[in-house]
């Protein structure tokens, strides 16, 4: 089979140069100048309080048109609250202080004003369109929703409801998953702009989230307006400062970026299986990292022109038109203004043709980075670029689009004609040097979507395959699933074991019994703590009084015979453990991060298991359902034997001084070994602890 | 060489004049062809770019069973070039392609036989003949020509009702798409028939059998129409696909793509003189056929309430679809206003309640127009549960709204709100580039006066609140409608 394409290409290649020898009626044509391209005036503006803002007027229809771009968006999101950005966006234009949700509706609908909003990688956007006779009451809805966006309970409970059923409804077409999928195996599933929303992230939302969003990224100073239509500039700049002018800026311009993504350069191979598909999504590709204005781009636009660029592309010729493998074949290498891109190779294809078109898709990179293209070729694609530049002014708001953009990212506002005189220049040679430079056809990543079962052997000549899971997970396994109820729960247990005064000190006596190899050892130990960085403890040990001061930034252990300045690095770990303990807890419950995970039943027990942080640690911690109180806690540590699951149990709970204690907290491994055990004698809370305690 | 000249681009800094958008009507030529084709220029200057559209008065309408499907399949074809454009040598070319003709005839006795043998033993002489006749093809010089000339646009879509052609080119080019399309439509040949069938084969997976969305359209086609051609989808049955011959596009394509059945709309940078004369040059070439008649087979009144499922692995999806009439029928705006005012903003009846007061549905809408409005068609109202919600709890809900929306009058600020929506749509419209000749081209075939399109808003405003009342009692009632879920097994 393979020979018959190769036989195919080059009889391709060898007729290319023939077609031109006949004469067509369009080859007789003779075309006169182009007429002036009108290239639209885009006036920059600032009002004062530093809102930026674009102006293009257009007056052809009596509409206009406007745009606040906050800097924000979903790369933005917390990552236990992605999503936040688009339910955010969503809500701020549900309602304001002057109209309240139900009426905002029905003023935009028998108004014809259309108010929307989004939240893309980079931005936030509000928008609004109106005719022009209605232009006054427009920017007073618009106006209001901006600054004074009152987040209406109902409907941001309604943008939940949306978008959690989009969701489940995210794996319903074998495309989405694919483009989706494929994202997140070049460049990482934790690259910000590649965060899923998944049901817990979205049920993590709270509407004060949402108000923080707004306050966060909602100010003049972080806002690009854009003013399009049919309108009197200067008359619009006074308007816009009668709007505007009292809103201030608690800060300046707000600079989002994202971070590196972390690049995988083996060749892999991944699955998604779709059992009711009865076509395969092809997609192939690699990292790749090109910018417009770096000094390649020029070679590569021609390049992926001539690779897959539409219609009269290889891949188009080879994919669709001399195969028939897949109706819509496409071919490119992304470049873009700050981020990097990367190869895209597709092809959706009947099941049975998968690894044909895979082949067929990769076999033109191959041949692109082996062979030279022709000048012909070359020729072609400039032709084509240049001929079409016209299309760049079709409509005025083109012009206004690329002039924000080129602002946004720092580019010359004349970059598409610096662009146009690079591409001139570019010969054969640097499209071959680009080729070889940028496409990498031994490291590519395949992603095949479709019924696995039918090409998976087909494919598994390609590398390992590995499955991905795409199965919409209601919370995720050992991660936080519900803040709102861990808050309830935990507010609860605190209300339960303490008076209402804070703890800020405590001093215990205990008796901590230390599993050795040598045998279980029992020691007395006396503890002061004031929280949040004062420790002094002493323990009785057959080799005398070990006893230990930490004060903030010094800690000292001495034992007979010698004294230990404790490192700086231990010393935060243990004024945190301290702090990530349970009386830690009772001290200030706020440092945690507390989310609800599920319920379950352990030894015939009712519990609900919650996940706590304090920085860097983590614990899960099962709380007793009937008595609200912890049962036992798991951690897991980092020690000089590897990561340790570590078990901490509670028991034995005690009213001590008006607060419920465990008196027992037992500490062993997850598999059972014992570590150590500590029985509390007494507790005592905010008593008065001499300063002289803690000194050194 | 090109380039030079482009680098004489002339570029000037300017405010945007008015080009009266709104008296756009005015300003439209229409030229009539000796040889019954119509040409419709209209003019605007503010960007040297021309939007050139054909539109063939023929579609999936026109099928009929065996044949399902050819329209698009010719639409495709009508890619692959002329007799001068996509050949080296058109005259060895030919005899080839005679040949594979001759072979797939057999082919399909063989298969009609079920002589499996005999027709794999077709199929690689198909095969061979496909890399014999592959010499004289210049792949897709007919999108060649227009690339490097810096089209955009390139592209052609079939519905039930019309064909469409369209190109965008640097206005100074006009002449070159007047040669070329007079070319198609006079001497076309359907090089790469057997492959592009396959190309055909997995557009058809992709937008319909792998598509819940697809899916669903198709058995609401095929269960709301029982005699009338709209049962069928565009794309067309995988048997009818399959068996298609070259002969077949052959002939319908001289059926149906006479001068007559071909208006041509051009949009922008155009000097109307010159645009004539061209188009008397060129399109005049293209041979009087016969004019396409209407369809006269008549959906009967349907009597009761009809309801299917289909099976798919995707949330649920359900569409309540009504017969009413098609968009030349007086009742057509009342229905349009039904439609918007009832089920498509935030404040219609359907929407709020389903959506926003109940959080029953992801999304809820009604439109009509589906799934063509030349003919009788339906007016449907599609919505989305939301997890976790039941489908019949859904239409329940949907039942009562509707109810209590035919127990009311609508209002005269609900009719006067829908008035000014209409007028910002229209307006919107016309600025919409290649969009704008398409919805003229299209007119002229749905409605048969491309000037209906111009008028849209003197009728709406005619409208009266009681018109808009009736309709709703008279086409949303049980006995009407057919009811679709789409949902996956088992549920």
């Amino acid at each position: 089979m393979k020979k018959i394409i190769l036989l195919l290409i080059i009889t391709t290649i060898l007729l290319a140069g023939c077609s031109s020898s006949k004469l067509r009626p369009v080859d007789k044509l003779k075309y006169p100048p182009l007429n002036e391209i009108k290239v639209p005036e885009i006036e920059t503006h600032t009002l004062s309080n530093g809102m930026k803002v674009y102006f293009l007027v257009d007056n052809r229809l009596p509409i206009i048109r406007v745009e606040a771009e906050a800097h924000s968006g979903t790369i933005t999101d917390p990552k236990d609250k992605i999503g936040l950005a688009q339910i955010a966006s969503s809500s701020i234009t549900n309602s304001s202080e002057e109209y309240p949700a139900e009426e905002l509706k029905q003023i935009l609908n028998d108004n014809a004003i259309s108010l929307g909003s989004y939240a893309s990688s980079r931005q936030s956007t509000v928008s609004m369109s109106a005719l022009t006779e209605d232009k006054e009451l427009a920017f007073s809805i618009f106006s209001d929703v901006l600054r004074n966006p009152t987040f209406d309970e109902e409907e941001f409970e309604t943008e939940k409801t949306r978008t959690i059923s989009n969701i489940y409804r995210r794996n319903d077409q074998a495309s989405s998953i694919a483009f989706r999928e494929f994202q997140k195996v070049i460049f990482g599933e934790d690259y910000p702009r590649n965060y899923q929303e998944e049901i817990y992230t979205i049920n993590n939302i709270t509407r004060q989230d949402v108000q923080n969003f707004y306050s966060e990224y909602y100010y003049p100073k972080n806002i690009t307006l854009t003013v399009h239509g049919d309108f009197d500039i200067e008359q619009m700049k006074n308007e816009l400062e009668l709007y505007f002018s009292t809103w201030y800026s608690p800060r300046d311009y707000k600079n989002i970026s994202l971070p590196e993504p972390k690049i995988d350069t083996e060749s892999k191979v991944y699955v998604v299986d779709k059992q009711d598909a009865s076509q395969t999504w092809v997609l192939i590709g690699h990292h790749s990292n090109l910018l417009y204005k770096d000094d390649d781009y020029p070679a590569m636009q021609l390049l992926n022109e001539i690779l897959g660029g539409g219609f009269t592309s290889r891949v188009y010729k080879s994919v669709r038109v001399q195969k028939g493998l897949s109706y819509s074949p496409a071919a490119f290498l992304s470049a873009s203004f700050n981020t990097p891109g990367a190869l895209y190779l597709l092809a959706p294809t009947a099941t049975e043709n998968t690894i044909e078109a895979a082949q067929a898709l990769v076999e033109e990179v191959r041949i692109i980075t082996q062979e030279k293209v022709t000048k012909e070729e070359l020729a072609f694609a400039k032709d084509a670029y240049f001929n079409s530049y016209v299309f760049k002014y079709e409509k005025p708001e083109y012009t206004l689009n690329s002039i924000k953009t080129y602002d946004y990212f720092g580019y010359d506002r004349d970059f598409a004609n610096i662009l146009k005189e690079k591409i001139e220049d570019v010969t054969v040679d640097d499209v071959y040097r680009v080729a070889q430079k940028y496409l990498k056809p031994d490291e590519l990543i395949y992603l095949f979507v479709g019924n696995k079962d039918e090409f998976i052997e087909d494919v598994s000549t390609l590398g390992p395959v590995e499955e991905i899971d795409i199965s919409i997970k209601e919370k995720l396994e050992g991660d936080v699933v519900d803040l709102a109820m861990g808050k309830e729960i935990f507010s609860k247990f605190l209300n339960k074991v303490k008076s209402k005064t804070p703890i800020t000190s405590l001093t215990s006596k205990s008796t901590i019994t230390q599993t050795s190899p040598m045998g279980d050892l029992a020691l007395e130990k006396t503890t002061n703590i004031v929280f949040p960085n004062k420790v002094s403890d002493v323990i009785e040990s057959p080799m005398g009084q070990i006893s230990t001061i930490i004060n903030a930034d010094r800690g000292l252990q001495s034992m007979p015979g010698r004294d230990i300045e404790l490192p700086k690095e231990n010393l935060t770990a243990m004024i945190d453990q301290i702090q990530f303990s349970y009386f830690g807890w009772l001290n200030d419950p706020s440092l945690l991060t507390i989310g609800y995970l599920q319920d379950e039943i352990v030894d015939d027990v009712d519990y609900q298991v919650l996940k706590l942080e304090y920085k860097d640690s983590s614990m899960k911690l099962w709380m007793n359902k009937e008595t609200g109180l912890p049962g036992f806690g798991v951690e897991t540590m980092d020690s000089p034997q590897g990561v340790m699951k570590v078990k901490s149990s509670f028991s034995n709970y005690q009213l001590n001084d008006s607060v419920l204690c465990p008196m027992s907290i037992d500490v062993t491994l997850t598999d059972g070994t014992p570590i150590n055990s500590t029985e509390y004698e007494s507790i005592k809370f905010n008593v008065n602890l001499e300063d002289s305690m803690f000194e050194f | 060489m090109k380039r030079i000249i482009l680098f004489l681009l002339v570029m000037a800094v300017v405010s945007l004049s008015s080009i009266e958008f709104e008296n756009l009507s005015n300003h439209i030529q229409e030229i009539n062809l000796d040889n019954g084709a119509k040409v419709l220029l209209l003019q605007d200057d503010s960007a040297p770019i021309v939007h050139c559209v054909t539109v063939a008065n023929v579609g999936g309408v026109d099928e009929v069973p065996g044949i399902t499907g050819i329209s698009h399949f010719l639409e495709h074809l009508a890619f692959k070039g002329t007799t001068t454009i996509g050949t080296s040598n058109y005259e060895e070319e030919k005899k080839i392609l005679d040949q594979e003709d001759a072979v797939f005839a057999k082919l399909l006795q063989a298969k009609e036989a079920g002589n499996d043998d005999l027709v794999a033993q077709y199929q690689s002489q198909l095969d061979t003949l496909g890399q014999q006749a592959s010499q004289y093809v210049v792949n897709n010089e007919f999108s060649k020509i227009y690339t490097q000339n810096g089209g955009r646009n390139f592209n052609a879509g079939t519905s039930k009702d019309f064909t469409m052609y369209q190109i965008s080119l640097p206005s100074n080019k006009l002449e070159l798409w007047f040669t070329m399309e007079a070319d198609r439509f006079t001497q076309p040949v359907f090089r790469e028939f057997y492959k592009e069938r396959q190309v055909i084969l997995d557009e058809r997976l992709m937008r319909e059998v792998n598509s819940p969305q697809g899916l669903l359209m198709k058995e609401m086609m095929n269960t709301a129409f029982k005699v009338h051609p709209y049962r069928f989808t565009t794309i067309g049955e995988k048997e009818d696909i399959e068996n298609i011959t070259r002969q077949d596009v052959k002939d319908y394509f001289n059926k149906y793509y006479g001068a007559q059945n071909l208006t041509f709309v051009l949009y922008g940078d155009i000097d109307v003189k010159q645009a004539t004369s061209f188009a008397n040059k060129y399109l005049s070439t293209i041979p009087a056929r016969q004019k396409s008649q209407l369809i006269t087979d008549k959906e009967p009144d349907q009597t009761e309430e009809r309801r299917f499922t289909v099976e798919y692995e995707a949330a649920p999806m359900v569409m309540v679809s009504y017969h009413v009439p098609a968009s030349s029928h007086p009742d057509s705006p009342a229905i349009e206003a039904l439609a918007s005012i009832f089920g498509q903003n935030e404040t219609s009846p359907l929407l709020k309640t389903m959506v926003y007061d109940k959080k029953l549905a992801l999304y809820a809408y009604a439109f009509s127009g589906l799934p063509g409005s030349k003919y009788d068609n339906l007016f449907s109202i599609m919505f989305a549960p939301n997890n976790g919600v039941e489908v019949e709890d859904c239409l329940e809900e949907v039942d009562t709204i509707l109810n209590e929306f035919l127990a009311k009058s609508v209002t005269e600020k609900e009719l006067e709100s829908y008035r000014k929506k209409s007028k910002k749509n229209y307006l919107s419209r016309l600025d919409t580039g290649i969009y704008l000749p398409i919805q003229i081209g299209v007119m002229e075939f749905t409605t048969g006066d491309y000037r209906d399109f111009f008028s849209t808003l003197e009728k709406i405003d005619a409208l009266q609140k009681e018109d808009v009342v009736q309709a709703a009692h008279k086409y949303l009632v049980p006995s009407n409608r057919t009811i679709g879920i789409l949902e996956k097994a088992g549920e």
